[in-house]
């Protein structure tokens, strides 16, 4: 026999997924009461979270350790940042935001061209000999038809964003190689999104489903639908 | 006036969609089909990958997503975890450090190491593995992270001083780990940003760190396979279809196996509606043209 805490989380969190999957139906209190629920929820646990971390990782070193030195310059721009809710000092908020922005970009930077760049490049200059015409159990490996299909359509993409040349002969054809295979990517994408959406749906009625959740689950589908019917045949009459 | 059959097509109420795909969901769960599941190579390498990893051999684990997308990343960090931990049950020289730069998916990987019997009570913890929990502040976390890992997360998940861990010990930066040990293998799991690019930005190319298999959410694969063709990454787990590949390669079906069924008949829903829908636009076309 389950605890009773279990009972009762299984029953609230049957609840929220129900009144989750009403806002399909129509927009309902039901649907609005778990939307904030959600916002204020996860807002709550990320303001704990943060806590609990600069707790751990600054006052405990800070107030415990003494190491008062090391986090004054971190102190001083932790607490320029409150200074955009004061029209006084807002251009002080200016500081940390520039040093944020300016590390975050820095850091990427000093990188990015090797790790997103060169070696794309890289990945386009492929053999076309001593490759495998096609192998079957490496789908996506390097074989002679992967080769020139990802040299043609990477070509032929580029092509399509060049826009100072008119399109053209050859370029107007590269330009059409590009225009295919973006709407092929486009095509994944598409795929890809359905398969996350629905996965998604599967996981919230999977637990539905289970056999020591189905009571509850039918119970509150019931109450859930006949609310939010009774509120429509209301709102109609009223209407009429 | 009332709709033709081919505007109707094209215009099908939405709810009566939402109720098929939720019969269609909820009729393989409850009488599941055994529909196959083939295994595709890209998931096949990052089996390989993991299992190639020595005595002796480092793994470092991120989960980088959060309860938004369990439906798919659970199955895939639920598999990853069952899976390296019979590694390291084979092999006990390996050793594996949990973290993520998601607050949320460090909770999930807590949860899920209490349902495997680990964590803070296990008193292997700290010393064949730890839980380092989250890294804050995304990709700049990453680099500070990696150069200085005693100060970036001075305490574990647990509240632990990871310096009075054994394993992390003498691991200071990135660096020290990639010295140390001659096998490093990365696995993020992850569903956005940060993500991939960042930790190729702050980890591949400055720490020389090659291995690296990702498991993300369906949405994200497309953006992941030019990756797998400079082979930056190793392989992908794509969402949960690749979940589903995972368990069977494992040997351990579990919630991924069981919606996979549901995810074919619901592809046949959207497929069947497209086309639907493609006929009533060109019989519309066509009857504007005559």
């Amino acid at each position: 026999m389950p605890e009773i805490e279990v009972i009762f989380a299984s029953w609230v969190a049957a609840l929220l997924t129900l009144a989750v999957f009403s806002f399909i139906y129509k927009e309902n209190p039901w649907f609005r009461f778990v939307e904030h629920l959600y916002i204020g929820g996860t807002i709550g646990y990320n303001m704990a979270f943060n806590i609990d971390w600069l707790v751990k990782n600054a006052f405990i070193p800070v107030f415990v350790k003494g190491q008062y030195y090391e986090y004054v310059l971190a102190f001083i721009l932790g607490l320029l940042w409150y200074c955009r809710f004061s029209k006084r000092f807002f251009w002080l908020w200016r500081f940390p935001l520039s040093i944020m922005v300016g590390t975050g970009i820095g850091l990427a930077m000093r990188t990015v061209v090797m790790a997103q760049f060169i070696e794309q490049i890289r990945g386009t200059m492929l053999p076309l000999v001593g490759v495998p015409i096609w192998d079957p159990k490496r789908v996506a490996g390097s074989s002679l038809i992967n080769n020139i299909l990802i040299i043609l359509m990477v070509i032929g993409t580029v092509s399509y964003f060049y826009f100072t040349v008119e399109r053209k002969g050859a370029f107007k054809i590269g330009a059409e190689i590009g225009k295919w295979t973006i709407m092929l990517g486009l095509g994944a994408g598409f795929g890809n999104t359905v398969m996350a959406r629905m996965s998604l749906a599967i996981s919230r009625i999977g637990f539905l489903v289970k056999p020591e959740q189905q009571i509850a689950f039918l119970i509150l589908a019931i109450v859930i639908l006949g609310t939010i019917g009774y509120t429509s045949w209301t709102e109609k009459k009223k209407a009429a | 006036m009332s709709k033709s059959v081919w505007e109707r097509m094209m215009d099908v109420d939405r709810r009566v969609i939402y109720l098929l795909v939720f019969i269609l969901i909820m009729w393989p769960l409850v009488q599941p089909m055994g529909l196959p599941v083939p295994i595709a190579s890209i998931t096949k390498s990052v089996y390989d990958a993991v299992e190639a990893v020595p005595d002796g051999g480092m793994i470092l684990f991120s989960a980088d997503h959060g309860f938004a997308s369990i439906g798919e990343n659970g199955p895939q960090l639920w598999g990853f975890m069952q899976q390296v931990f019979d590694l390291q049950a084979r092999k006990p020289g390996i050793r594996i450090i949990f973290f993520g730069f998601w607050m949320e998916g460090t909770l999930i990987t807590d949860t899920y190491l209490k349902n495997l019997g680990k964590g803070r009570a296990d008193p292997n913890y700290g010393k064949t593995y730890a839980n380092l929990g989250w890294i804050p502040l995304a990709e700049t976390g990453m680099a500070v992270w990696a150069a200085d890992i005693h100060r970036t997360s001075a305490k574990d998940m647990y509240g632990n001083d990871i310096g009075t861990l054994p394993l992390m010990k003498d691991l200071k930066t990135l660096k020290d780990i990639v010295d140390k040990y001659p096998h490093v293998l990365f696995i993020t799991v992850e569903s956005g940003t940060p993500g991939l690019p960042e930790f190729l930005r702050q980890w591949q190319e400055p720490y020389n760190i090659r291995k690296i298999v990702v498991a993300c959410t369906a949405v994200s694969t497309p953006g992941m396979m030019p990756y797998v063709g400079t082979g930056q990454i190793i392989g992908v787990v794509d969402g949960l279809s690749g979940a589903a590949q995972y368990e069977v390669l494992i040997r351990k079906p579990g919630e991924a196996s069981a919606g996979t069924d549901a995810l074919s008949m619901t592809h046949f829903l959207v497929i069947a509606f497209v086309v639907i829908g493609n006929i009533g636009y060109f019989a519309m076309k066509g009857r504007k043209v005559s």
